[in-house]
């Protein structure tokens, strides 16, 4: 693949996830005064609640999907990385390397995450809660993660001209308070 | 028992850090059955620990290590714990027809 046309399609991938993160992180805006979820506010959601975490789930899916198979791969196509037929996991480990993710151990336990919603647990109520929450703080890392990688795409050593202009992002706070925008301290002592 | 004791070996110790040292792991379903073939590896698991988030936490962790250590194979698991307020039948049947691992 020609540079060019790694350069598009990673601004394309780009693109894609910044419109589920304006979608998701609307959806957790509508949902706010709920969080954090228990058994008993999951289980009486109204209808337009119901809408609303059904746009959450969707989008988290969505986001994820999108980073995994496209955003990410079209980074090491970009860097001109010899990985287009390797397993994600071969992938994924060079991404670490690079630093454009956590870990991988991170990354499949967001994977996870998002499996887990492919189904439905009604005899677990009080873990569908726990379940949520933890995808709310997790949709935070997903943002954090894309945005730190688009920042350093357009930064040298890597100085790709630009990813587009990114969507107006709501981004929920909220979710960790009394922290003051630092990604580790999160334990407030 | 169609798992290799390399495999059982793998999903124990995960079990065991994600969850606790008193887990237990049972495997049930088809991979109970020597005479079939693939399938899901499906579990049920048991561990004390009181709180929900941290059960949720650790099975996403436990589901991670599996899969980066056995590759991405289908996994399914069911964990029983304190605070949990439905016990569904296949709890009993995981038990009963299940291999402690």
């Amino acid at each position: 693949m020609n540079s060019t046309s790694a350069e598009l399609r990673l601004q394309d991938a780009w693109r894609e996830c910044e419109r589920h993160v304006h979608h998701l992180f609307y959806a957790m805006a509508a949902l706010k005064p709920l969080w954090p979820f228990t058994a008993d506010k999951y289980g009486a959601l109204t209808d337009e609640q119901v809408q609303d975490m059904d746009q959450f789930i969707l989008r988290f899916t969505k986001l994820q999907d999108t980073m995994g198979e496209r955003f990410l791969p079209a980074i090491l196509q970009y860097l001109q990385e010899p990985y287009d037929t390797r397993p994600m996991l071969d992938k994924l480990n060079r991404l670490e390397k690079l630093g454009f993710i956590e870990s991988v151990e991170k990354w499949q336990q967001i994977r996870s995450i998002r499996n887990r919603f492919a189904h439905d647990y009604p005899d677990d109520p009080e873990k569908n809660a726990a379940h949520i929450n933890l995808a709310f703080e997790t949709a935070l890392d997903l943002y954090e993660t894309l945005a730190a990688a688009a920042s350093r795409l357009v930064a040298d050593p890597y100085s790709l001209a630009a990813l587009g202009n990114p969507l107006p992002q709501s981004t929920p706070d909220w979710i960790r308070p009394g922290e003051d925008g630092s990604r580790k301290g999160n334990n407030p002592k | 028992m169609r798992l290799t004791p390399r495999q059982i070996e793998i999903i124990r110790q995960a079990a065991q850090v994600a969850f606790g040292p008193a887990t237990q792991v049972w495997l049930f379903g088809s991979r109970v059955d020597d005479s079939k073939r693939g399938g899901d590896i499906d579990l049920f698991i048991e561990t004390d620990e009181p709180d929900v988030a941290k059960i949720v936490r650790a099975e996403m962790a436990f589901l991670a290590t599996i899969k980066m250590q056995l590759g991405d194979q289908k996994i399914d698991v069911l964990v029983n714990y304190p605070a949990r307020t439905a016990h569904p039948p296949i709890f009993e049947i995981a038990r009963q027809t299940g291999v402690r691992l």
